[in-house]
């Protein structure tokens, strides 16, 4: 019970929540890694595949909603028997915890091509995790928080971005529309998908907002993959209209490149700005992440494992170490590709599973 | 031991009682046969009170009974030695007759006190000029004056094994949360000390989060700001011998407001009510920002601002992070020794201050132009908060800041402001949220800014008030 009133959130606080974790470093990538698939095209494929987490949203929400009481990792060996259940709370566990690792190191890999060359990557890598570590040893309500105070800096971002758009951009680069057929864009929308990766939240999340009925809480998942969509589209329409594909091709982050080029009359340069403050919207991605690990890990056994504070601790620790091992940046990009295929499989292939076996279940239950 | 009639065995009981004291006293009295004991200390005692209303009355009517003869308001009789030496040690004067098994308690106590002065530590332009005072009873009376309602409840606590303190804890029945005046109420009564240090010890006895950084509870020496906080649910808790009194439990945001925001008109206390927002962050981040900036991240900068930076750097032995380390420590000295001077020697702050610090220590190299300014400005930001503890906790905090971003650059300020903006977020006081980002406009109405009056419907969620109402259509006027 006492988690129960600790973990309670407002619809509000879901928003943010939900929007903060699906914002992520794909804001600067995505350009980039969309011009070598969809060219031109690549604000159509971000969209769609805007659309595709929303039908993951309706997946998890219409999972959530036949369990309205209890987390997903609770209900879980409900649906599939203990072994297997556990098994599964597993398999999230692991996922979540490599899932903010990959995207720690993703950053670092950023900051230390843009802004820290000199500064050894494990010691930033330390930082992020140490913030992330305290973070995620909150509660739901308070990290809800937490993602309400940092929600003003990715507004700032987006001002930052659209602010650049000021300055020539070139609408003809987008046309013409589907100019290499739908194949490029439908394959783009797997590509893109990693952006949207954070709804899933709502696995967790569900039993513990208080939003009027459920349909109403479908309505605000509604509302911030929407938000994540526009942010992203927008981010891509500017990247496509200002540079050409050459362009785009050769650098990794168009964003941080546009930034580099324009300057305010007190401040030189934009993109140190902009990159600093980034550190606070991966964070809140990374130590959502590794909240919800710990919870996974918690839930192993059906009694609780384990506090979860120390879950947390013990998978930022292990992460942290594992982060030791990525020297290369090849090899990050390789191992990101991996975990992109495995966010594919755990939050919507996992859910897809999940809710037929439990249809099934609850069928054979009526008849029964 | 029993009381007895008789008054040799009363009397040998309160001598074995106050065996070394020298100021305790004890009367015999034979009036027309009768015979009378008092009992007191006459350091606590006012005489002319014992003398006009208790022996002129008892001389002219000896035989009647006493409670009818004796003109003390403050009277009450009882049976046990125990409330009687208590009562002794209080100040009252304890009667007994002979042949009587009771004890006469007369409130014949002296009242030594200043008068009530104007606010000394939280200034303010407009609003009332009246601070609280060392005694309960004053202070307990100017609350009264201000909220003349049945509503408004004073429960009374003895504090401390030794000192005996008196501790009040006032609320407002109808709108306070009574889930939180109940765990007040329970931590007062389970504090165990030998005696209780006001405003302090209160607030660090019945705090949640022992080693939080920010202060949990709000200090006041205004009247009219304690209105303000049981308006809106809080509990007060006022201590004998301590002219200032506790708020809680209160929000992050209660420390930037002033009663001045109230006055000044809503648009003129919504800026003000932001600045010293902002104030805070200068307080906290700005000798830090300098440091990175001038030896990290230049290249923030344009390049005019550069040169000038340089210029002014240019002679200066010591890296940034020292310069700013001992100017911020000097600054620390300054303030602490302004407080501890003895005001004769006054003038002196302003002379060594200054002058010293001002030019000398620039013209002399060792610390340059732009840091001085930045200092300056850390120093009065600082000073804007209407908290002086908020402004102390600020204060602390750039010491880290300024290390961790000496280290690490504008990503360790960076850092540090995530591990500050978390640790807000996970502190408590007493069962609810101490920082709540003000997310909706009727949250951010009383915290961000501040609203003008007639949008204030609701009182603010913070406290969770049992009753939000706070008014229904302030301007009924206007159809």
């Amino acid at each position: 019970m006492e988690t129960m009133k600790e973990d309670a959130i407002t619809g509000r606080q879901l928003f943010v929540l939900i929007f903060m974790t699906q914002l992520g470093l794909e804001v600067m990538s995505l350009p980039h890694v969309e011009a070598d698939i969809a060219g031109h095209d690549m604000w159509l494929s971000v969209f769609l595949s805007g659309l595709c987490a929303q039908a993951g949203i309706m997946l998890i929400w219409w999972l959530g909603s036949r369990y309205p009481s209890r987390n997903c990792f609770a209900y879980v060996p409900q649906i599939v028997g203990r072994p297997v259940g556990a098994f599964v709370n597993l398999m999230y566990g692991c996922y979540y915890a490599i899932s903010g690792l990959m995207l720690i190191l993703n950053y670092t890999d950023v900051l230390n091509r843009w802004l820290f060359v000199y500064t050894p990557g494990w010691i930033i890598t330390l930082m992020i995790f140490i913030a992330c570590g305290y973070a995620a040893s909150l509660s739901l309500r308070r990290i809800a928080y937490i993602a309400q105070s940092y929600l003003i800096l990715s507004v700032i971002a987006i001002l930052l971005i659209a602010g650049c758009w000021l300055y020539g951009p070139d609408v003809k680069n987008l046309l013409p529309v589907l100019s290499g057929g739908w194949n490029p864009v439908v394959k783009g929308i797997y590509y893109a998908f990693s952006g949207y990766v954070g709804y899933d939240l709502l696995l967790y999340a569900f039993p513990y907002v208080k939003a009027k009925s459920k349909n109403r809480l479908l309505l605000i998942m509604t509302f911030a993959n929407m938000t994540a969509i526009l942010y992203y589209v927008l981010s891509c329409l500017i990247c496509s209209t200002m540079f050409s594909l050459k362009q785009l091709k050769h650098i990794p982050e168009p964003i941080v490149f546009i930034l580099k080029y324009y300057q305010l009359e007190v401040l030189q340069s934009l993109d140190v700005m902009f990159l600093i403050f980034y550190v606070f919207i991966v964070s809140d991605t990374a130590y959502i992440y590794f909240f919800l690990s710990a919870k996974a890990f918690v839930h192993l056994r059906s009694k609780g494992l384990g506090k979860h504070q120390i879950w947390v601790w013990a998978m930022v620790g292990l992460a942290f170490i594992g982060s030791l091992f990525f020297k290369k940046r090849s090899t990050i990009i390789n191992f990101s590709d991996l975990q992109d295929i495995g966010s594919v499989f755990m939050i919507i292939a996992v859910p897809a599973v999940l809710l037929i076996i439990s249809g099934l279940r609850g069928a054979g239950r009526n008849r029964a | 031991m029993k009381l007895s009639t008789s008054l040799k065995e009363t009397e040998r009981y309160f001598q074995e009682q106050f065996a070394d004291q020298s100021d305790f006293r004890v009367k015999p009295l034979n009036l027309d046969g009768t015979e009378y004991r008092l009992f007191y200390f006459d350091t606590l005692i006012d005489s002319e009170l014992v003398q006009n209303y208790v022996l002129k009355p008892l001389l002219s009517r000896p035989h009647d009974p006493v409670h009818d003869v004796v003109s003390i308001l403050d009277y009450t009789e009882t049976a046990s030695f125990q409330e009687a030496v208590h009562a002794i040690m209080y100040g009252k004067t304890v009667l007994q007759r002979s042949g009587e098994a009771k004890l006469h308690l007369l409130g014949t106590d002296v009242k030594k006190e200043r008068s009530i002065n104007i606010p000394t530590n939280e200034r303010v332009l407009r609003g009332a000029n009246e601070a609280f005072i060392e005694n309960l009873d004053t202070n307990l009376n100017l609350m009264r004056k201000l909220i003349n309602s049945t509503d408004f409840v004073v429960k009374t606590y003895t504090i401390g094994r030794l000192s005996q303190t008196k501790v009040a804890m006032m609320y407002i029945k109808t709108i306070a949360d009574m889930a939180s005046v109940e765990e007040v109420d329970r931590r007062l009564r389970s504090i165990d000390i030998d005696y209780i240090d006001a405003p302090g010890e209160i607030d660090e006895l019945i705090k949640e989060n022992k080693y939080a950084f920010f202060p949990q509870t709000l200090t006041t020496e205004r009247p009219d700001r304690a209105r303000a906080n049981l308006m809106e649910g809080k509990v007060v808790v006022a201590t004998a011998g301590s002219p200032d009194v506790v708020i809680l439990p209160v929000s992050f945001w209660s420390f930037f407001q002033s009663e001045d925001d109230y006055q000044n008109g809503w648009l003129l206390g919504s800026i003000f009510r932001v600045l010293r927002l902002c104030c805070f962050f200068i307080a906290m981040g700005l000798p830090a920002l300098y440091v990175t900036v001038s030896s990290f991240n230049p290249q923030m900068l344009p390049i005019n601002f550069v040169n000038t930076l340089q210029s002014s750097l240019k002679y200066v032995t010591f890296p940034p992070f020292v310069e700013a380390l001992s100017m911020m420590l000097l600054l620390e000295i300054l303030r602490e020794a302004t407080i501890r001077l003895a005001s004769p020697v006054g003038q002196t702050i302003g002379v060594v201050g200054g002058i010293v610090v001002g030019t000398v220590v620039v013209q002399s190299n060792l610390v340059s132009n732009t840091m001085v300014i930045t200092a300056a400005l850390t120093g009065l930001a600082s000073f804007v908060m209407p908290s002086y503890e908020m402004s102390g906790a600020a204060r602390l905090l750039s010491y880290p800041a300024l290390l961790i971003s000496a280290v690490f650059g504008l990503f360790g300020l960076a850092f540090f402001f995530m591990i500050i903006c978390t640790h807000l977020c996970s502190i408590n006081t007493l069962g609810l949220s101490y920082y709540k980002p003000p997310f909706s406009l009727s949250d951010a109405k009383d915290t961000l800014f501040r609203a003008p009056t007639w949008s204030l419907t609701k009182r603010p969620k913070a406290t969770a008030p049992s009753n939000r109402t706070r008014m229904r259509n302030p301007r009924g006027w206007k159809r």
